[in-house]
């Protein structure tokens, strides 16, 4: 977390076998080229290659062992660990070949003092430019590992983001309230004409921001309340004495941009899981408040409570989505029952979040 | 020809819709008495074994009890006639089983034909294990893979979104949530989560423990082949058993 490297540990790409024998292999055929070159520049090929092959594949394994430590994880360690890897394979793989000459071929190369540390240095220098060659390689394969990753977090955020649309525009008016709501006009036409004409002018008008609302791109709270005015009203003349309701929000408030249907499920939800279930119904209050620290939207009812057989769904899953993705992790959604019986369902939005989002609107 | 049905209850929590249909009933069948009408479920259990009436329209979302509920807890020989606003799970259940329901708003000629019904059939009784298996299924499962927790912390019951959970630990008896700022514990076993988590997003990394993978911030691999975690927002890093190391190898 402290240096920008570590960020990128989890798309580093880890050395699998198959990548590592691919590596040896490509050593060798390095080795082999080296040896190539240091023939024509004079000398026996066989015993340069012997040589070349002897350093090369030292500093591989060498290498290769202490990369499978796994305590060289940043970029400084790595390097670091790279150039003593080298020097040491190169003393290391020089050695050897001195023994194997001499054992194998009779040929004593006799390296002493200047030409010893000739070959250590030529190993060096190899060693640098092909350690350097794999470490690009890396870097490409780092890099396109974490494009990869970056492409799926974004795929993951736009198919929750569609997903969560989808399921809002199913949600947006609910068969069961709109049919019932009809079923209570049409039962009071004769009976109350007064009465039903009320509840249609509810419902007109609950019908009629609805419909705006999806096709607008910017809406702000007072179309909301406007919305959810309306919406309590008609339950409110069906539920009669088993619901109260209050609505309190400052008048300034109302020209905030605000999203739809991020207050209509949590009310909706107080009202089907809260209140319909409870016999003697109960109260909702919603509440909104704007200070120092932000943007405060309440939903309290002292229905049920969260004790019940009733799972959350589609509408506290859309809100919760929404909020996250509207306002970031810096914004809150709680949903927690109520000392007093019932539940609270709370949105929090920071000051911060809400000038951010001004500043990007306003550009 | 069955003896003409006399006495009814009607079971519905809205008053427009119990006057709406009170009335109609009297204006279509004159010899029918209304011997009850209640707003609840338990009142209208309450009332079918007070009344012995001959039916009942009951509604299907009602407090105390709902209407299936009613119409399983009840044992006599009333008939039910469920009444219930457009709901399609309801809707569908009903239509496979041949129970009468009235589909609400419902016309004047829907009722007529409700009671043209139960004038010709003794029997009305609906096969209730049926359709109650069928709305079992559709509303009353939680929704997989799981998205929400229920915990619990002194009185209060909160819900928890799985995206803010970083880790699940298992304790002796319970099972340890952790978010970004708060620990919570449940009584779900590790075993149990893991069978109704979102395989894609959480992952089982040791025999105690499961993580949301999106809060991964780092995964270390140790000299001896192992793994440990470190997850956003959290000091405690999670160590990742031999067994499950294959999930961070391609990463």
């Amino acid at each position: 977390m402290n240096s920008p490297e570590d960020k990128h540990t989890l798309v580093t790409p880890v050395d699998t076998p198959r990548r590592t024998f691919r590596q040896f292999l490509l050593t060798l055929l390095f080795n082999s080229i080296i040896a190539l070159i240091l023939t024509a520049l004079g000398g026996q090929f066989y015993i340069n290659i012997i040589i070349s092959q002897c350093i090369g594949l030292s500093i591989f394994s060498l290498h290769a062992l202490a990369l499978h430590t796994g305590y060289f994880t940043t970029r400084l360690q790595h390097l670091l660990m790279t150039i003593v890897m080298i020097t040491l394979g190169a003393m290391f793989g020089t050695y050897i070949a001195e023994q194997i000459l001499k054992w194998g071929y009779g040929v004593v190369l006799g390296l002493s003092g200047q030409g010893y540390y000739n070959s250590i240095l030529l190993g060096l220098l190899f060693g640098t430019i092909i350690s350097y060659f794999f470490y690009s390689r890396y870097r490409i394969l780092e890099t396109e590992n974490q494009a990869k990753a970056e492409q799926l977090a974004r795929m993951q955020r736009e198919k929750e983001l569609t997903e969560a649309q989808l399921k809002l525009f199913q949600a947006q008016i609910e068969p069961h309230f709109l049919f019932n709501t009809l079923a209570n006009v049409g039962s009071l036409i004769e009976s109350a004409p007064a009465q039903a004409k009320g509840m249609l002018d509810s419902l007109n008008q609950y019908l009629r921001v609805s419909l705006k609302r999806t096709r607008e791109e910017a809406t702000n709270l007072g179309q909301e309340l406007e919305l959810l005015q309306a919406y309590l009203s008609i339950l409110k003349q069906r539920m009669q004495q088993r619901l109260d309701y209050s609505i309190v929000c400052a008048a300034e408030l109302y020209a905030l941009p605000f999203p739809p249907l991020l207050i209509q499920p949590l009310i909706e939800n107080a009202i089907k899981h809260g209140l319909e279930p409870k016999i003697e119904g109960g109260q909702i209050q919603l509440s909104i408040e704007k200070n120092a620290q932000g943007l405060l939207i309440q939903v309290v009812d002292n229905g049920v409570g969260l004790n019940g057989p009733w799972h959350p769904g589609v509408g506290l899953n859309s809100v919760h989505q929404r909020v996250k993705n509207l306002y970031g992790d810096e914004a809150r959604f709680e949903v927690a029952s109520n000392p007093q019986g019932g539940v609270s369902a709370v949105i929090s939005i920071p000051q911060q979040t809400l000038e951010r989002l001004d500043e990007s609107a306003s550009q | 020809m069955s003896p003409p049905v006399s006495k009814a209850i009607i079971a519905d929590d809205e008053p427009a819709l119990r006057n709406y249909l009170r009335e109609h009933l009297q204006q279509m069948w004159p010899q029918l008495q209304i011997c009850a009408e209640v707003d609840n479920g338990i009142e209208a259990l309450q009332a079918l074994e007070q009344h012995n009436a001959d039916v009942i329209f009951l509604d299907i979302r009602m407090p105390g009890l709902d209407g299936m509920q009613v119409a399983r807890a009840y044992e006599g020989n009333t008939r039910i006639v469920f009444v219930t606003a457009f709901d399609q799970y309801a809707v569908e259940a009903f239509e496979q089983h041949a129970v009468d329901y009235l589909l609400k708003p419902y016309t004047d000629e829907r009722l007529q034909e409700t009671i043209r019904r139960l004038h010709e059939i003794r029997e009305t009784r609906p096969e209730l294990a049926a359709v109650e298996t069928i709305l079992a299924n559709k509303t009353r499962q939680p929704e997989l893979p799981l998205r929400w927790i229920r915990v619990t912390r002194g009185e209060q019951v909160q819900l928890i979104n799985v995206t803010d959970v970083l880790l699940f630990q298992s304790e002796d008896k319970y099972t340890s949530v952790y978010c970004r700022d708060a620990e919570y514990l449940i009584r779900t076993p590790l075993k149990e989560l893991e069978q109704v988590l979102d395989k894609e997003l959480f992952w089982r990394v040791h025999r105690s423990a499961i993580v949301n993978v999106a809060r991964i911030e780092k995964a270390k691999r140790l000299v001896d082949g192992r793994y440990r975690l470190s997850l956003a927002g959290m000091d405690e890093v999670v160590m990742v058993s031999r067994g499950y190391g294959g999930l961070f190898r391609h990463m």
